[in-house]
């Protein structure tokens, strides 16, 4: 086991940070305690699974895809847990070691919001694209489809999607702050009302 | 209903979508690379003792509990398993005399303390060339040591032969009543399932063992219907005997009742004679002369009588 490990952490370093930021960006609105159950999952069936990996050469394509399979089964495990207590519950990582201290600016929440609302493989397309660094051909083995240019529409929807969640998001947000602003100045207004009439 | 739009300014923004990408891509995890493979090669040999460790160590500490928990398991289920099981219902009893001794022996059993509800049948039998009579008791209900004392009595009795003593048992083809039945040339046919030609076969092979040399079974159908047709003609040696055929089976019956030619009945007699003397040998039967149908062939008379019971 330890000579198969010692390999696998070979293989692993050079993709270790592009697949850390691929489950974070999977799972809803960057949460890191799902991240870090997703990424140490992936890396623990990576690991165990390693001799039936025929080709090293596929290695980071082989673990993307282990990743994108993890999540959607703890997904599908943590939404039936809540129906059906006997559901074999998913090993949560206590040691919280890759999202630890992470702090995400707003670009980044906004873009995590944003991929919350994809549907899944038009989620996972656009993760392994931007993220993952894959061609569409990559893309295409990975979620299985039967030809290119399915990958490659969906792409180009995505991005569209995409691009008008994060235009809608960011609009709401310029015109939310004067409101809040509002809100404040009305409090103090009320809070000194109440002052004077105790005096 | 037309929407309204909330924020009309927004369509004046200009995203550019990359820099939120860029954003992520420059976040590095580099740093977290060796702590998180060193977590993972630990977890992985806690895994490995967790999963085999615990299992070894409480199979060799509870072997014998195991092994005890799967002999309960199969004693369980072989109780509710159905297996055929034989059933002591009573004794019958079984012994010839010779024919010159018949009588005697007949007047001579009646004496005996017969256990349980008993039946005595005789009937005649050539055995090896002599002429016997064979004697059949069912004693139904009785227990093992009445029988016993009963089979002693017998004993004394003079002019009794090969004393046999049998149990009834049940079983699942053939109940009790039916394995006693056949003792007396009585057959029983469970007809569900099978064919005309298996049913024909079973009748045939049950009227062989029974002593029955010529024998014609086969089904009449016609107008739909399907009647069971048994003949037996021209054996000496089974002269006067009863023969009672049931098929029974999906919820029907057909019964077929057969009596041997007695040696009274010969040529010389007119067909009134015949009809009287077969109305007087069945007086249970409550024949009437139009019931019987009599053929002859030369020196052969064929004796044909069809009754159908409504009950």
């Amino acid at each position: 086991m330890s000579r198969e490990s010692d390999k696998f952490i070979e293989l692993l370093k050079p993709v270790y940070s592009d697949l850390a930021r691929y489950c974070r960006s999977m799972c809803r609105d960057g949460n890191p305690d799902l991240a870090e159950d997703v990424f140490q999952e992936t890396l623990l069936k990576g690991l165990v699974k390693l001799h039936t990996l025929n080709d090293e050469a596929k290695f980071k394509n082989w673990m993307f895809s282990i990743a994108t399979r993890t999540h959607r089964t703890l997904m599908r495990a943590r939404f039936w847990k809540r129906f059906l207590p006997l559901v074999k519950e998913y090993e949560e990582y206590g040691d919280k070691t890759v999202y630890d201290g992470i702090d995400s600016d707003h670009k980044t929440k906004i873009l995590f919001h944003a991929l919350s609302k994809l549907r899944e493989k038009e989620k996972t397309a656009i993760l392994l694209f931007e993220i993952g660094g894959f061609s569409v051909r990559d893309i295409t083995e990975i979620q299985k489809e039967k030809s290119e240019s399915a990958v490659k529409s969906r792409l180009s929807r995505t991005r569209e999607k995409l691009g008008k969640i994060i235009n809608e998001a960011e609009s709401r947000n310029t015109k939310l702050n004067p409101a809040e602003g509002d809100l404040q100045n009305e409090t103090n207004k009320i809070i000194s009302g109440i002052e004077r009439n105790k005096n | 209903m037309k929407q309204i739009k909330s924020f009309p300014e927004s369509k004046e923004i200009k995203i550019n979508v990359d820099s939120y990408w860029d954003k992520i891509r420059s976040e590095s995890y580099d740093g977290s690379f060796d702590k998180t493979t060193g977590l993972l090669t630990k977890k992985i040999n806690l895994n490995k003792e967790r999963k085999i460790s615990p299992m070894k160590k409480f199979i060799s500490e509870h072997k014998y509990k195991i092994a005890f928990a799967l002999f309960l398991i199969f004693a369980v289920a072989a109780c509710n398993y159905p297996v055929s099981q034989e059933k002591t219902l009573g004794y019958g009893i079984l012994f010839t005399a010779n024919s010159s001794d018949a009588e005697d022996v007949s007047q001579s059993i009646k004496n005996v303390n017969w256990p349980g509800n008993s039946n005595v049948n005789s009937s005649g039998k050539t055995i090896n060339g002599t002429s016997v009579t064979e004697y059949n008791v069912m004693l139904q209900g009785a227990d093992e040591s009445a029988v016993m004392k009963c089979r002693t009595e017998l004993e004394k009795i003079k002019g009794i032969n090969s004393l046999k003593v049998f149990p009834i048992t049940e079983n699942v083809s053939r109940p009790v009543y039916s394995a006693l039945l056949y003792s007396f040339f009585k057959v029983d046919v469970k007809s569900s399932g099978k064919t005309q030609e298996e049913i024909v076969r079973e009748i045939e092979q049950q009227l062989k063992d029974n002593g029955f040399g010529n024998y014609k079974v086969g089904f009449e159908n016609s107008e739909g219907k399907s009647k069971l047709s048994i003949n037996l003609s021209g054996d000496p040696g089974q002269s006067g005997k009863s023969v009672e055929v049931r098929v029974s089976g999906d919820g029907k019956e057909e019964v077929v009742k057969l009596k041997t030619v007695a040696k009274e009945i010969n040529k010389n007699m007119t067909d009134d004679e015949i009809r009287q003397k077969v109305i007087s040998d069945n007086p249970e039967g409550n024949l009437k002369p139009e019931d019987i149908k009599i053929e002859r062939d030369g020196d052969k008379i064929k004796l044909k009588v069809e009754k159908e019971e409504v009950k």
